[in-house]
């Protein structure tokens, strides 16, 4: 079942001598439950796309399909609340909120859809991904690792259609690549969540049940294992 | 929405650097609002209740009322309190050196607490056996009466030859009992005790040119006429009230204008309206400035909270519930700013009053008021409602921020960097005399031009008031040192009524002989018809006709002689002889020569040395006699100085004036003594009939209120530049904290500190020249408008205080430079990678 469609999606830089095409023409379909890693050099186009696949930038030209709604045909708010309904977001640097601690980031897209966790849904997060003892810590008081699993956990809090994810290990060692990246397979595995993650490291791609490449604003392969 | 008001309260909580500034600019400019509104009210009341204790706590005087119209005024539906005044008769004071009787008055109980009578010695009577007796029997007439004392008066009535009863209103002179016009009816004996003597009491009971001194016991009934004094349920239309009460009951009336012109009658002195618009104005230019000062803080909370924004709204918050967060927020802290201002303002103000009365109005001229202090709980009411409606509006925009980003890019922080080629036009003349530092500099302010705009408004802001309040107070000070540096005199003798001119001139005359006194001059002067249309220019000759008493284009215009002695020193000073001047006029022409025709000042008539005038005098049955001019000065005799004249001042010798003429009129007494304050109360102890008036004190007097309006004036635009100044450290502060990547990485790269701080030398200076540039434009804008208005008052030069502006220059330098420096200094010594990893969260 088709959970992502992206049709004709184009994204233009500047004007003039100072155009740059980040992303040029491009059209792909994603399934539910599906695992994918978009490479590409930096340069590429490849956040660029995640961002428009996020809803979180608009496209110049061309349409985004998310479990059949056209995004791009929604209003910045309707957008966020879209979004905070069916994508969940990974960054790079985490972006998680300094002055609140692990639960209250955690619950945060939760709690903006006027929903409340219960403590049993909490407990569930915290346990998959082991943070259940600094369930009260600040992010300043966690580790590198230790962040990007609250990044994770508050993106699954909403059990969203979609999880997207911007070099998620780009600022991690090796053994904490490995646990994150097991986390993202055990997602992807046991709760059918499909993922896209957009990266340069090859380890990330073998992973992956699905390889597209980008080069230049454009896809140059999409590969299946 | 319980995350985010968790998230509001927890940003407030740990990021308390982030919302101080804005909290400061709430708190200042509520309680500078606040401040005012107290220390105003206060002394408003004040000054009313001084008014009602001096003048009476009433609004109008109904005088001699006929018994048979008393309901008509205590049942009338307009008045709200009576008090009833009666004169029962005239006593004679047979040893008394000034006025020739006691006049005795009955007081109802109101009156007696409500007509401002305030006691020197003893008590208020309390019975129609008790009197009180003013202090100026003893202190001008020389006769004595002592507390405790029982006396037997004889009281009469003053009758006319018409058969009128003489009451203290009307006019009395010494001879018309010596000349038969008045005449004493025996009214009946009665014994009082004196009680108590009171001050001087004020015009209204004891007239200046009335026939007794004043002497008060209480009333027991109302028999023939009595004087009403009422307050109104409504002072609205209080003229018209009146008219319609005394047309009915046929009597005068006077209304207790000092009273009624604070409580805000119109038709009088409306010092209520008055001193409303004033503060008005003074509030309205605070809540401006503040709006324009903590616009621009709220927003730079905003600003620094972008990238928080952007996360949520990643998330999935809508951008109204983002701006809901950004709202609370500021309200917060906008509620706390507002109650900590009016506390703040509650006690700072009792503080102020205190300092006021002892140290600023106790040892000036003021020194009978003492401001008490007065919180009304409205004030609090309004102070908030209008710090709220500031906040609120400076508020509006810093939300309208969060709109203009979208998502991604605030949280990447990838603000577009706009900069038109056209704003760089100067970057290669900069970089060439001030290396990259200065080209550094330069791009980050056409980078952050919103963001140095509000910087500079706000310096321009305290720069142009700044400018504006100096200008003020230099005009203030010139006008009054060039009015009173001027005189060669410290007082002047007035008078209210004499039997003639040759009695008036002779009183003046002992006065002006006594020891005190160093120089004098007794102006007088006689009336004489003049034409003038051959001086005239055609342009100005309708202006001309119009003014000319007389037909034929002819005027009355004074010839002024000043006394011998005077005359003599100021002939000397033109360096003329008297022979030369002693038949001839000497012409007074100068800057205050000048007829004023729809507020231009217009030179009528050009006179000259030599021009002969044909001088008739009416009151010499119209003698005519041809006078030449023998001299023009601009330099003004003793007694002339700073008084205007419509074609100038005609200046004769005692001598001619005796050939001439035998009637004169008496001007005044100009004089000059050591003690100027002894000499005064001297003289209205020992003349009745005379009014000293105390140059020097006046000189002190407005001195020491141009100080008091100095210190208000620029204590708020010091709290008002604080205000801007807490905001320029915010603005800068966080402005360097958010390129602390870009220093880094210049650090990084090479920069060395001193280079780092020459770059912000040169940051400071581009601000300092801009802020000055349109800070003295402003300033000097408002300088000629106050010019403009000055010159109504008297004519003066433009002047505008450069020195000032140098000093203020160079104190915004050294403000934004430390600001700067103490910033980047904490950076610097930060380690150089973290801070280029640092996203500045």
């Amino acid at each position: 079942m088709e959970i992502v469609k992206v049709e004709n999606l184009n994204k233009i830089y500047g004007t003039n001598e100072n155009k740059v095409i980040a992303l040029d023409d491009i059209n792909f379909s994603i399934d539910k439950g599906d695992f994918v890693v978009i490479l590409g050099a930096s340069g590429s186009g490849k956040s660029t796309l995640l961002h428009l696949l996020g809803g979180v930038d608009r496209p110049t030209k061309g349409k985004v399909h998310i479990d059949g709604v056209d995004i791009f045909s929604l209003n910045d708010d309707e957008l966020a609340i879209f979004r905070r309904k069916n994508v969940g977001l990974i960054y790079q640097f985490f972006n998680l909120i300094p002055i609140l601690n692990v639960a209250e980031n955690i619950s945060l897209p939760a709690d903006l859809d006027k929903r409340n966790i219960d403590k049993k849904e909490m407990d569930n997060l915290l346990n998959m991904v082991g943070l259940e003892k600094r369930k009260d810590h600040l992010p300043s008081q966690l580790s590198g690792g230790q962040e990007q699993r609250v990044a994770i956990a508050r993106a699954l809090v909403n059990k969203p259609a979609l999880i997207l994810a911007d070099e998620p290990t780009g600022n991690l060692d090796s053994n904490t690549t490995k646990e994150i990246l097991e986390l993202f397979k055990m997602c992807n595995e046991k709760y059918n969540q499909t993922l896209v993650i957009i990266t340069h490291n090859l380890e990330v791609a073998k992973i992956a049940k699905r390889i597209i490449k980008l080069k230049d604003g454009k896809i140059i392969s999409d590969e299946r294992k | 929405m319980n995350i985010l008001k968790t998230y509001i309260i927890k940003d407030i909580k740990l990021n308390p650097k982030k919302s101080i500034f804005s909290f400061i600019s709430v708190l200042l400019f509520t309680f500078i609002i606040s401040c005012i509104l107290i220390i105003s009210v206060s002394i408003y009341n004040t000054f009313l209740e001084n008014a009602k204790n001096t003048n009476g706590n009433y609004h109008a005087t109904f005088f001699y009322v006929d018994n048979k119209y008393k309901d008509l005024i205590i049942n009338n539906e307009n008045i709200d309190s009576v008090f009833v005044t009666s004169e029962l008769g005239y006593v004679d004071l047979e040893e008394s050196k000034g006025r020739n009787f006691l006049n005795i008055m009955a007081f109802d109980d109101n009156a007696l607490k409500n007509y401002g009578l305030v006691l020197k010695e003893g008590r208020k009577p309390t019975n129609s056996n008790e009197i009180v007796i003013s202090e100026q029997v003893y202190l001008n007439g020389e006769v004595s009466f002592k507390v405790g004392q029982t006396v037997t008066f004889d009281i009469n009535k003053l009758v006319s030859k018409e058969g009128n009863v003489l009451n203290q209103s009307v006019t009395y002179l010494k001879s018309m009992l010596t000349d038969g016009k008045i005449h004493k009816e025996f009214l009946c004996t009665k014994e009082y005790k004196v009680v108590g003597i009171l001050k001087r009491p004020n015009e209204i009971i004891e007239p200046y040119k009335a026939a007794g001194y004043t002497a008060i016991t209480c009333l027991d009934n109302i028999d023939g006429v009595a004087s009403y004094s009422v307050r109104f349920k409504s002072i609205k239309d209080i003229e018209n009230i009146c008219d319609n009460i005394s047309d009915k009951i046929n009597c005068t009336y006077k209304l207790n204008n000092e009273v009624l012109g604070f409580e805000g009658a119109t038709n009088t002195f409306n010092f209520a309206i008055f001193a409303s618009i004033l503060v008005g104005i003074v509030i309205i230019i605070i809540l401006i400035c503040s709006i324009v000062i903590t616009r621009s803080s709220f927003s730079m909370l905003v600003s620094q909270k972008i990238k928080q924004y952007s996360i949520l709204n990643c998330i999935g918050a809508t951008k109204k519930q983002i701006k809901k967060i950004a709202f609370y927020e500021n309200l917060i802290l906008t509620i706390f700013g507002i109650l900590f201002g009016i506390l703040l303002s509650i006690l700072i103000s009792y503080i102020l009053v205190i300092l006021l009365n002892n140290y600023i109005i106790k040892n000036s001229i003021y020194n009978n008021i003492n401001i008490t202090y007065k919180l009304p709980v409205w004030i609090i009411f309004l102070s908030a409602f209008l710090s709220y409606i500031t906040a609120y509006i400076s508020n509006l925009n810093s939300i309208k921020k969060i709109n203009k980003v979208t998502p991604i890019n605030g949280v990447i922080q990838n603000e577009k960097i706009n900069i038109d080629t056209k704003d760089l036009k100067y970057s290669k003349v900069i970089k060439k005399i001030f290396g990259i530092g200065g080209l550094i500099s330069y791009k980050n302010i056409c980078r952050n031009k919103t963001k140095y705009k509000i910087i500079v408004v706000n310096l321009v802001l305290s720069i142009a008031l700044f400018i504006g309040i100096t200008s003020f107070v230099k005009y203030s000070n010139d006008l009054t040192s060039k009015y009173y540096e001027n005189i060669k005199f410290n007082v002047l003798v007035g008078y209210k009524t004499f039997e003639n001119e040759d009695e008036k001139f002779e009183t003046l005359q002992s006065i002006a002989d006594m020891s005190e006194v160093d120089s004098y001059t007794i102006g007088r002067y006689i009336n004489g018809v003049i034409d003038l249309k051959k001086y005239v220019k055609d342009e100005n000759m309708d202006i001309y006709l119009n003014m000319c008493s007389y037909s034929n284009g002819r005027m009355s215009e004074a010839f002024t002689v000043l006394g011998e002695d005077e005359y003599l020193r100021y002939i000397n000073s033109l360096g003329l002889d008297y022979d030369t001047c002693k038949n001839k006029i000497i012409l007074v022409d100068d800057i205050r020569t000048y007829v004023s025709v729809k507020n231009k000042k217009i030179k009528l008539v050009d006179l000259n040395v030599g021009d002969e005038l044909l001088v008739t005098l009416p009151d010499e049955n119209n003698k005519t006699i041809n006078l030449e001019i023998v001299a023009k000065t601009d330099k003004s005799p003793m007694g002339f100085e700073n008084s205007t004249s419509r074609i100038g001042r005609f200046i004769i010798s005692d001598e001619l004036l005796k050939k001439i003429a035998n009637n004169y009129r008496v001007w005044f007494l100009a004089l000059k003594t050591n003690d100027a304050d002894n000499f005064c109360k001297t003289i209205e102890r020992k003349y009745d009939i005379l009014l000293p008036r105390n140059y020097e004190a006046e000189l002190e007097k407005e001195n020491q209120t141009k100080t008091i309006i100095s210190f208000i004036l620029y204590g708020i635009t010091v709290i008002i530049s604080v205000i801007g100044i807490c905001n320029i450290v915010n603005i800068l502060s966080s402005s360097i904290n958010l390129r602390k990547k870009e220093f880094s990485i210049l650090l990084s790269i090479g920069m060395t500190k001193k280079q780092f701080y020459n770059m912000i030398k040169l940051e400071s200076i581009f601000l300092t020249l801009k802020s000055i540039f349109y800070g003295t434009i402003f300033g000097f804008i408002i300088t000629c408008i106050i010019y403009y208005f000055v010159n109504f008052i008297d004519v003066t030069q433009f002047m505008f205080p450069i020195l000032e502006v140098v000093i203020i220059s160079i104190s915004i330098f050294l403000i934004i430079y430390f600001i700067m420096y103490y910033n980047l200094k904490k950076i610097l010594s930060e380690n150089i990678i973290e801070n280029t990893k640092n996203e500045n969260i």
